[in-house]
């Protein structure tokens, strides 16, 4: 299997404030990590920084056996790594097929839709996602469970490695939060390995074998979610906060 | 390793289209070294642009097997093409655009008036090409320039240098100064493209003012008063109107054809929303110069025409005038239409023509009411259109049509 994320002594600065502190960790090729902290822990910060939206002050990011610190996102992605964002984005203009599409012409996404064609690629990402019927409708009439679903899509059609989700139950319902879980086990199981965020721990905690938990930039716990739900600084971390694991 | 990117290069179809132009601009360059060197040193002219310019036979023979390939490739899709457009000129919009088409077509039959063929048709057409050339750049790829005149200026002045001093004819003058108006795309582009929103609208308006500078200069390039004297498309103002007719028709079949494909498609998503384009995997500073460079070239191809039909041009043409223009009749076309440039261009002409009769500025000192009588129309009618029809006049023109002709089917 081998590492396929390796970052070390990360460190981001927002003028005097330290939003990622020394913070290391690995990624196994095909694990299924977690990464949990209170608002504001920086767990959004990291997602930035591993996809290039943000460049590190200080640490190193190797993905794969190549270093990617201060890469640009666009050159990130083509090498694996693809990600949702927290708030949803779409192009509002252009049909849900054509959202998907883009990510398909990317150069990485166009190896596998050139022999297959672009539409017919985007079309089985719709399938994959369950959108296939509203292919040809623009996202502003979408409701918001769709939307993290197209998220999804947009991000599978650069075909990666790799696959950051960035709180990808925040708002939804109990039923559209079974329909992304079903997704993303899917996408695991075809072997992509997959790190997502959440800050409500209930179904995070269920989903994934491992658990990372940061507080305030620095990496406070690392194993599986039951180990690290016990663990004293997460607790108070989050009790500090009013806030409880249910 | 050659047959790798041959195949790469076989799947693109809007490579039959660049290298298709790429011919046409060889090609006029052959025939531009005829005209110099005579029929009679045909060999001599050939000899010197094979070995100073080519290397040789062997690129050309290498550049047609691509070219034949790619054909090849794409001689398949031609029926599916044909068929699909047969039914879209079945549709409503198709046979509008086809009628008005047929319309603008048959305008020379109609009245032989060199001064309304002239000096209102050929310049709406142009500034049709134009316009479209900056809904291109700011309706599908979002990047709003405030220094289209740039382009059509400085392509203007090249068209002209070449015809004037070069004695070039004026096809590949045009190609020519088209051409230098993409490498001054680049120059601007690849520095001012880093810039967003209204920088990047204040970054090109500064390239375009100091183009205006530097040719206002009464000593160096063509001093103030610029050049004159350049000949007409022909004497014939009918084979003017459709020459630049033809040009139209290409242009926005080009610019509306590249904005429906996948090309298209990557273009509108950086429009949309440019970090998530780049958060799937697309170059979006690559992709928004190529938008520039396309945009440039048909603005180019405006401002050559341009400067054919005035038979002068000064540093004026890079005067914030022309920078606004586009933009006032994509406003009121509507954006991302690209046709929409169209109705803009021959609304805003013509409108200025019946103002000019209607208004009397003459109660106002020489010189201001020039000036007022332009500055006047051009923001009452952005207020206008802006208040009443955001989206541009085409499309909810088009729609009340389309519900008239429902009505009048009986649907």
């Amino acid at each position: 299997m081998g590492v396929i994320l390796e970052v070390k002594n990360l460190t981001k600065k927002f003028g005097g404030l330290t939003a990622v502190n020394d913070f290391s960790f690995e990624i196994e090729r095909g694990e299924f990590i977690g990464l949990i902290g209170p608002n504001g822990a920086g767990k959004t910060t990291i997602f930035n920084l591993l996809t290039g939206f943000e460049k590190p002050n200080a640490g190193s990011i190797r993905f794969d056996g190549i270093n990617i610190t201060g890469m640009s996102p666009y050159k990130i992605v083509n090498l694996g790594i693809a990600r949702t964002f927290q708030l949803v984005r779409s192009f509002k203009f252009l049909t849900i097929l054509d959202n998907v599409s883009v990510s398909c012409l990317s150069p990485r996404g166009k190896k596998v839709s050139k022999d297959i064609g672009t539409e017919e690629y985007a079309s089985s990402i719709l399938t994959a996602v369950g959108l296939v019927d509203k292919a040809r409708i623009p996202p502003i009439v979408l409701p918001h469970g769709d939307l993290r679903k197209l998220q999804i899509g947009k991000a599978v059609g650069t075909n990666p490695q790799l696959l950051l989700l960035d709180e990808p139950f925040s708002g939804l319902s109990h039923e559209e939060q079974l329909g992304i879980t079903d997704l993303i086990n899917k996408l695991h199981d075809d072997g992509v390995t997959i790190f997502m965020t959440g800050h409500v721990l209930r179904e995070l905690m269920t989903l994934v074998p491992r658990v990372l938990a940061m507080h305030q930039g620095k990496l406070i716990a690392d194993g599986p979610p039951r180990e690290v739900a016990g663990h004293k600084i997460v607790l108070e971390a989050y009790l500090g906060r009013g806030e409880g694991f249910a | 390793m050659q047959i790798r990117f041959l195949n790469r290069i076989k799947e693109n179809s809007l490579f039959v289209i660049c290298v298709s132009v790429f011919y046409l601009v060889e090609l006029t360059y052959i025939l531009t070294l005829l005209y110099y060197f005579g029929y009679t040193s045909l060999i001599l002219s050939t000899i010197l642009y094979f070995t100073l310019f080519y290397f040789g036979f062997l690129y050309l023979a290498f550049n047609f097997t691509i070219l034949w390939a790619a054909i090849k490739r794409n001689f398949k899709l031609i029926p599916s093409a044909i068929r699909r457009l047969m039914a879209w000129l079945g549709t409503f919009k198709g046979g509008l655009t086809l009628f008005c088409m047929l319309i603008i077509a048959i305008i020379p039959l109609l009245t032989q008036n060199a001064y309304y063929l002239g000096s209102m048709f050929i310049v709406a057409m142009i500034y049709t090409i134009y316009a479209a050339s900056w809904d291109f750049l700011a309706g599908y790829t979002g990047q709003v320039s405030f220094g289209q005149a740039a382009f059509f200026g400085f392509a203007g002045y090249v068209t002209a240098d070449r015809i004037l001093i070069q004695n070039w004819p004026w096809l590949p003058s045009l190609f020519f100064g088209a051409l230098i108006a993409v490498l001054i795309s680049l120059i601007i582009g690849i520095p001012t493209l880093r810039l967003k929103g209204p920088y990047l609208a204040l970054g090109t308006l500064s390239f375009a003012s100091i183009l205006y500078l530097l040719f206002a200069m009464p000593t160096i390039l063509y001093g103030s008063t610029g050049l004159f004297g350049v000949p007409r498309l022909s004497e014939n103002v009918i084979i003017e109107y459709y020459i630049v007719f033809i040009f139209v028709i290409i242009s926005l079949t080009i610019m509306k054809a590249i904005g429906n494909s996948k090309l298209g498609t990557v273009f509108k998503s950086i429009r949309d929303d440019e970090t998530g384009a780049e958060a799937s995997g697309i170059h979006t500073t690559r992709y928004k110069i190529l938008a520039f460079v396309i945009s440039a070239f048909f603005a180019g191809i405006a401002g050559g025409f341009f400067t054919m039909r005035n038979t002068a041009v000064s540093a004026q043409i890079f005067g914030t005038t022309y920078s606004f223009y586009p933009l006032v009749m994509v406003a009121i076309g509507g954006i991302a239409t690209i046709s929409g440039a169209g109705v803009g261009a021959f609304f805003f002409i013509f409108l200025i023509e019946i103002l000019r009769g209607v208004a009397d500025f003459q109660w106002l000192p020489a010189g201001a009411a020039d000036f007022l009588d332009d500055a006047l129309i051009f923001s009452v009618l952005l207020i206008l259109v802006i208040r009443f029809a955001g989206a541009g006049v085409l499309k909810s023109a088009i729609e009340r049509l389309k519900n008239l002709w429902d009505i009048l089917l009986g649907r």
